[in-house]
């Protein structure tokens, strides 16, 4: 306890230094866990916006679809699939799709197109696709040849809603596919830039008009919790043990948007990392200083029998102190500043960012945005006290006592 | 048997400054007896201090021997020397040197908190010794709340607290007015015949050479004179 008194005192000795560093130290640690907050909330937010879209959070493909895809890649054994996933408590929901590319036109407007079947109500529980409806409406419940068209393809073929349009395309028994759809919706960019050369058709309708039988080319998969795609994705193979079919988290499945989101976080890394380095000189600073100014002291203590290790204890206890009061400070603060931007966030222009559009910057607190940055804040003041705390400790008594 | 406390042969100390050597102790023997008062005197630069620094181990010996309690302190290590004056060595500073942030009582727990001694123990020894060097009512002080006088006083508790073999002074009194290092004086010199403690003082203070037992005069280095005036040894 003396020990601690001692330090405490030593601490508050030069008040104003003392607490321009600790402010130094809080401030870091609200930088520190402010940046990592809204990285955290930010990318949080937009893998939320990017997987509810319409990528979820793992999908099934068979194999190589992703790699090259392919009409005739299909899952044959969808149902069976369906039964074991509805098992599975981990699993929130998951929509079956069907992809096929075709030539549409209208009047004498032609454009080609990328048609999507999806089960409308399984589409609905899983993505936000269908609110992504600009003027009309989603499809139907039941297959009734009426189809949603992206804006882009909308506008090329100079189409609105109730008009008609005629399909032609590749059936997978080897026909020319050929039918007439009547457009019910045209799906606007509502923050998106997904879907705009799309066609959107009831997965019955697709099926039959590409001649796929009950075969399908993708199931996606929303999870509970969405930070455990990978690890729920190795389950879901390991139930299913199915060779033929390959099952793949979203950051494999959208690896441009991951590896962009990693080389973001990279950079926000090297920001925490100046901000580190601008608070240990601080606090090196401090402590050499503090030394600097009781060498005599030191002297003393170590004449009257202190040990090196007594001297570097003490040093220690100090460095421990300023640092952990400044962090309990940092923490208030970071969880205050945190909370309210996980609120009202920063506002800030649009942007793209993996095909979305996003307004603003939200934050998150969570513990990860608190513990982390104790953690490295603790470590790396104690590492930076190690080599003012060594210096004091071997001081020689007798150059400390005769100011040599 | 004689029982020495200290005893040097031969003791050197060179001191280096570029190419310039100084001689500030040049092979000094001298023997010390348990309990003895001793004063070592002469002008400025005469060796006194650095006969001091060297047989408390604080500054390292160039040649010759230094013995302290029967131990040679030349092959002591740091740790050892460390420990060696935690436990046998009680030292008084001209400028007391006591620790700032701590109170009176605390100053002098301190050096028993590093025998590790136990709370209990050195709650009592504290109070007992600022009674005996009368500073009863001002342990919670701070020293820049206490006079020059009382801060030595309680650099004097500090020094007897952990019951050492012996005392080392440096001018203890050059700071104080005369009447105050009187009554330090006094202080010691009843430390010394009640408790047997010895005291090696270093000092230009006529007031301490005229009470000693025994008085040595060191010029350039050597001893110049030693005059025993009584055998200096109190059980």
């Amino acid at each position: 306890m003396l020990i601690l008194r001692m330090a405490f005192r030593n601490i508050l000795r030069q008040k104003r230094r003392t607490l321009l560093t600790a402010l130094m130290i809080s401030g870091g640690f609200l930088l520190f866990s402010l940046s990592m907050g809204i990285s955290e909330g930010t990318y949080g937010s937009i893998i939320e916006m990017f997987t509810r879209m319409h990528t979820g959070d793992i999908q099934i493909h068979k194999n190589e679809y992703l790699k090259r895809s392919s009409l005739y890649k299909t899952i044959n054994n969808s149902d069976d699939l369906s039964d074991l996933l509805k098992k599975m408590k981990f699993i929130k929901s998951f929509t079956p799709r069907v992809y096929s590319s075709a030539l549409s036109f209208a009047g004498t407007k032609t454009g080609g197109v990328m048609i999507m079947g999806v089960d409308p109500a399984m589409e609905e529980a899983s993505t936000t696709l269908a609110s992504q409806i600009k003027t009309g409406e989603f499809l139907p419940l039941k297959p009734s040849k009426k189809v949603v068209l992206g804006k882009g393809l909308a506008d090329i073929l100079k189409v609105k809603l109730n008009d008609e349009i005629s399909l032609i395309g590749q059936g997978a028994d080897g026909s020319i596919a050929n039918e007439n759809f009547r457009i019910i919706g045209i799906m606007g960019e509502n923050g998106s830039s997904f879907g705009q050369r799309h066609c959107f058709m009831h997965i019955k309708d697709a099926q039959e008009f590409l001649s796929l039988g009950l075969r399908i080319h993708e199931i996606a998969i929303m999870l509970n919790d969405h930070k455990e795609a990978r690890k729920r994705a190795k389950d879901i193979k390991a139930v299913l043990n199915d060779k033929s079919i390959e099952i793949d988290p979203w950051q494999i499945i959208e690896k441009e948007f991951y590896r962009a989101m990693l080389a973001d976080r990279k950079g926000a890394n090297i920001s925490n990392f100046i901000i580190m380095v601008i608070v240990l000189m601080g606090v090196l600073n401090t402590i050499l200083m503090s030394i600097l100014e009781r060498t005599r002291e030191f002297g003393v203590m170590k004449a009257i029998g202190a040990s090196p290790l007594d001297i570097f204890k003490l040093i220690m206890t100090e460095v421990m102190l300023l640092g952990s009061a400044s962090i309990v400070i940092g923490i208030i603060g970071a969880f205050a500043v945190n909370y309210y931007l996980s609120i009202h966030g920063i506002p800030i222009t649009p942007i793209a960012y993996g095909g979305i559009k996003f307004t603003q910057m939200i934050s998150t607190v969570d513990a990860k945005v608190i513990f982390e940055p104790t953690y490295i804040f603790l470590t790396a003041i104690i590492i930076t006290g190690l080599y003012p705390a060594l210096r004091a400790a071997s001081i020689l008594p007798i150059d400390a006592l005769e100011d040599r | 048997m004689k029982d020495y406390v200290i005893e040097t042969e031969s003791l050197s100390k060179i001191y280096t400054t570029g190419e310039i050597e100084v001689q500030a102790l040049s092979a000094v023997n001298l023997k010390i007896q348990k309990g003895e008062f001793t004063a070592i005197a002469g002008p400025s630069g005469s060796g006194k201090t650095t006969f001091l620094n060297l047989i408390s181990g604080l500054d390292s010996i160039n040649s010759g021997i230094a013995r302290l309690a029967g131990k040679d302190i030349s092959k002591m290590t740091k740790k050892e020397l460390s420990d060696f004056r935690r436990d046998h060595i009680g030292f008084i500073f001209q400028a007391y040197n006591l620790i700032p942030v701590l109170t009176a009582a605390e100053n002098i727990e301190y050096i028993m908190l590093l025998q590790n001694i136990s709370p209990a123990e050195r709650g009592e020894r504290t109070s007992k010794v600022l009674e005996d060097v009368g500073l009863k009512g001002k342990e919670d002080r701070f020293p820049s709340q206490l006079s020059g006088g009382q801060q030595q006083r309680v650099a004097i508790a500090r020094a007897i607290v952990s019951n050492p073999n012996i005392i080392l002074a440096d001018e203890p009194t050059a700071n104080l007015d005369s009447e105050t290092g009187s009554a330090l004086l006094d202080l010691m010199h009843s430390l010394n015949r009640e408790r047997g403690i010895t005291f090696i003082f270093a000092t230009h203070d006529p007031k301490i050479m005229d009470k000693s037992d025994r008085l040595i005069i060191f010029k350039d280095g050597k001893i110049d004179s030693d005059l025993i005036r009584n055998s200096g040894v109190h059980s």
